[in-house]
């Protein structure tokens, strides 16, 4: 009576044609124009409806992010992902090339506005942080080591901005944001942990019972550092290192950062880590042996280390959420590849109910962790509980759906060509770095600790 | 090991001697978890693993003593599963390349034919376990849709093929079709008549390779099963490779979860051992509930009469509940290490790779779900 056929209209099994009359895409465009502005349809994927919804200088942020990584990440993603691990201080040409692409599109000093950085100066009517994770998930999409080889840098900025001092930024940040707008492949790196110190370089209580492990010694017009760092990103390679070291006789409450420079005399990566996923990004374990800091390159001043590191984790661990965001979007978007390719009795798998259900779900969970980002990273001063509460949500949120992925390719997600298996190698990082997603729980509640002694029976037992 | 009559087995010990040849032959092989064991080296240690008499040379006479040897014994599946979940403590890999050449010996001795070498059973076909559709052929319900979708998911003949995990070495491999009859039967393909494309860089089990094979051009005798039979042989070798999959993970974990002890009682942070941490007894507490559950669920597995299609749909539910459990349990160890969790020499990282490839070969537990449904249908 339509003049329709149902079974020549393209579909999937179990739902109509989107020309059905029964079907919203169909139904809705016979509503009158005032019912077409509350109930309408667009044949648009979920990236671009969120997209959408975004400023117009952040929706550009996002289109350009994810152009940059399929340009130029993902043709050099599985087979960095393969390669031998670089010997430490070794740039293989592809990734130098890589860097010196990021910089000169804009990406590695774009913590700053133009002329200062590199980000375009409409963006920064938003949060810092936001555009941070608006780009790096789109970089973590594609591939997760190729992300954090380009992002620790901006790790290893933060101590230096963050600082507020002019100065600092003028002498330290932006001729390396300019030299890499030319081309330079000259990156950042952050460095506080220690072989005695990981979740105690980031809480604490565990500090403050901490004998550190890299201490500085005055020495003229400067300081000495000896100790050792581990699991640098990127350290080996940095050109610009922001080093945390105690001042020698006393605890972590005098915590400074010191900027170190790649070449400085006594200072050297001595291997790099062997590790799971994240491959094309290195993890150092550098060691300083009396290297001199002269006194113009300690950043916010004496003792005030321990405040930038837990204020560079505060802007650092949304980002880390985000990133997570970017892994749980890759493994949901392959499994819709693999639904729609993959076929079993004579048709893809994406007609199957049991996948249907679990690419929704895996798609679901994705959005409701990028909301939380989003809406989270929509403020200048990120509070810490907050910033934890994205990092360790969305990051156990990318495991899982990494793994729902693996589930759905089954024996197949086994393959590393098809992608599954190394996002789940690169996500699982993710719960480790930047405070283990137990530390970041419990900081959310030294967070709000106040309030709770304040409503706790006996507060005064502390 | 000498033959020892059926249901007598004196288990512990044989198990000590497994865990001694684990100790002394495998263990030194794999001490550098970044340095997958070599094809060379793992064939010695195979030959030596053979001649102990865990896995039988031939086809022939059974000693008892072999991974599933006996099918129906309950204590030779106590044996086989106890000796893989030793060998699993070890290396996922190489118990689970020994424990899939035993499923090969016993479907040679079900079938009578002697197939020479290191063989494995493309037990699994081109996705899934065919939805409910396998399920319903071994209830001997399949109706015409699910047999075109066996033949489909079975079809060893078109591009890619059939995917199997093994060691590079195999001589190999038991390719399962469905019959004129309706039945499937078991066709054997020595590794030169087949078309093998090697798919390299598998997540996990490093020691083994993944292949894509297709049948070649070349005639293959096919076995002959009558209808009830044939469904017999497959229930059988599903139920078996489900506690072998199950034993082998039982091992893994409980190797991460020593590593992960070990380390939280000498690791110091937050100004104490971290395992006086109540998260950390959270992490370590996944994998001993991993243990236990698995280890009681296989205990029970192996009292359980027969391998009917409804026993085998127990042991896919509890499969589907306990797969992700032993990788969490897996992870958590990881967790339990920190940083160094994720480095490659501390052999964590490799556990929960290889924990990953066993939850999701033959069946990850969506898939098991919907299998076991179809198994119990109108079995009320
Ligand atoms: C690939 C990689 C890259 C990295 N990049 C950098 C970098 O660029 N710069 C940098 O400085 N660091 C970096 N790190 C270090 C990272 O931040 C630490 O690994 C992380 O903070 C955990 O510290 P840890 O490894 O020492 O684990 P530990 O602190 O030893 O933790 C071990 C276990 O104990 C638990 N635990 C520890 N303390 C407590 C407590 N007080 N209460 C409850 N549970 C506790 C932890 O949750 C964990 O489960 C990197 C690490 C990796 C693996």
């Amino acid at each position: 009576m339509t003049g329709y056929s149902r079974a020549a209209m393209p579909h999937l099994d179990g739902h109509l044609a989107s020309v059905d009359p029964l079907s919203p895409a169909a139904a809705f465009t016979r509503l009158g124009p005032v019912s077409r502005r509350l109930a309408t349809y667009d044949a648009v994927d979920q990236w671009e409806v969120e997209t959408r919804r975004l400023p117009a200088p952040l929706q550009r942020l996002r289109r350009d992010a994810r152009a940059f990584a399929l340009r130029e990440l993902r043709p050099l993603a599985q087979q960095t992902d393969l390669a031998a691990h670089a010997e430490p201080g070794q740039l293989s040409p592809a990734l130098r090339d890589l860097i010196a692409r990021a910089g000169r599109a804009g990406l590695l000093g774009d913590m700053l506005p133009m002329p200062l950085g590199s980000g375009r100066p409409a963006r920064f009517r938003h949060p810092i942080v936001l555009q941070q994770c608006i780009r790096v998930e789109e970089l973590a999409r594609v591939c997760g080591g190729l992300m954090l080889l380009l992002s620790a840098n901006a790790l290893g900025a933060m101590p230096i901005l963050l600082s507020g001092d002019p100065s600092a930024i003028r002498r330290f940040a932006m001729p390396l944001f300019r030299a890499q707008r030319r081309g330079e492949p000259r990156l950042f790196a952050f460095a506080i942990t220690e072989p005695g110190a990981g979740s105690d370089a980031e809480e604490g209580h565990g500090a403050r019972h901490y004998k550190p492990g890299v201490v500085a010694r005055r020495d003229g017009d400067g300081w000495r550092l000896n100790g050792r760092k581990v699991f640098i990103s990127g350290g080996d390679i940095a050109d610009t290192l922001t080093v945390f070291a105690a001042l020698e006789g006393e605890g972590m409450e005098s915590w400074t950062c010191f900027i170190v420079r790649r070449g400085a005399p006594g200072f050297r990566a001595v291997r790099n880590e062997l590790k799971m996923g994240m491959r094309a990004s290195t993890a150092s374990e550098l060691e300083f042996d009396e290297v001199f800091v002269p006194d113009d390159h300690i950043i916010g001043g004496l003792r005030r280390g321990w405040a930038l590191n837990r204020a560079t984790l505060n802007l650092s661990r949304m980002p880390v959420g985000a990133l997570a965001v970017g892994f749980a979007q890759g493994a949901t978007d392959l499994a819709y590849d693999f639904a729609c390719r993959m076929r079993l009795g004579g048709k893809p798998l994406i007609h199957f109910q049991e996948v249907q259900l679990q690419l929704a779900q895996m798609t679901a969970e994705t959005s409701t962790a990028r909301a939380l980002i989003w809406q989270s990273a929509d403020t200048w001063t990120p509070r810490q509980a907050t910033a934890s509460i994205c990092k360790f949500q969305a990051t156990d949120t990318a495991v899982r759906v990494a793994e729902m992925a693996m589930d759905l390719l089954g024996n197949h997600a086994l393959l590393h060509a098809n992608g599954a298996e190394k996002v789940f190698r690169d996500a699982r990082l993710t719960q480790i770095f930047e405070g283990t997603n137990q530390i970041n729980r419990l900081a959310v509640i030294e967070d709000f600790q106040d309030q709770l002694l304040a409503r706790s029976t006996d507060g005064a037992a502390a | 090991m000498s033959a020892v009559a059926e249901d007598v087995l004196p288990m512990q010990a044989l198990w000590d001697e497994v865990a001694r040849f684990a100790a002394h032959s495998l263990e030194p092989a794999v001490a550098r978890h970044e340095h997958p064991l070599t094809p060379e080296r793992q064939r010695d240690i195979r030959d030596v693993a053979a001649e102990m008499g865990l896995v039988s040379a031939d086809a022939g006479d059974p000693s008892g003593l072999a991974l599933w040897e006996c099918d129906a014994s309950a204590d030779n599946r106590r044996l086989s599963i106890g000796a893989l979940r030793r060998l699993g403590r070890i290396n996922m890999g190489f118990a689970w390349q020994l424990h899939q050449s035993a499923l090969a010996r016993w479907l040679e001795r079900r079938l009578r034919f002697d197939a020479p070498g290191w063989n494995v059973v493309a037990l699994q076909g081109r996705y899934g376990l065919a939805r409910g559709s396998l399920s319903r052929y071994l209830r001997g319900h399949a109706g015409a849709e699910d047999l075109a979708l066996l033949q489909d998911y079975f079809d060893a003949d078109s591009a890619p093929g059939l995917l199997v995990h093994c060691a590079p070495d195999w001589s190999g491999v038991w390719l399962p079709r469905l019959g004129a009859e309706r039945s499937l039967q078991w066709q054997y393909h020595p590794r030169e008549r087949l078309r093998v494309s090697a798919l390299p860089h598998s997540h996990g089990l490093d020691e083994l390779c993944s292949y894509a094979v297709q049948r070649g051009e070349a005639d293959t005798p096919t076995s002959a099963l009558a209808p009830d039979a044939s469904r017999d042989v497959m229930t059988e070798l599903c139920a078996l490779n489900t506690l072998g999959l199950l034993a082998v993970a039982l091992g893994g974990v409980e190797h991460a979860h020593a590593l992960a002890l070990d380390y939280a009682a000498t690791r110091r942070q937050g100004a104490q051992l971290i395992r006086e941490h109540a998260a950390v007894q959270l992490l370590l507490g996944q994998g001993r509930q991993a243990i236990a559950l698995t280890e009681q669920m296989l205990d029970s597995a192996c009292g359980q009469a027969g391998d009917s299609p409804l026993a085998l749909a127990r042991l896919y539910r509890s499969r589907a509940a306990l797969q992700p459990m032993l990788c969490r349990g897996s992870s958590d160890a990881l967790q339990v290490f920190g940083g160094m969790g994720y480095m490659r020499d501390t052999g964590l990282e490799k556990i929960l790779r290889d924990q990953n490839c066993l939850r999701v070969i033959h069946g990850t537990p969506l898939e098991l779900q919907l299998a076991a449904t179809a198994l119990e249908e109108d079995a009320s």
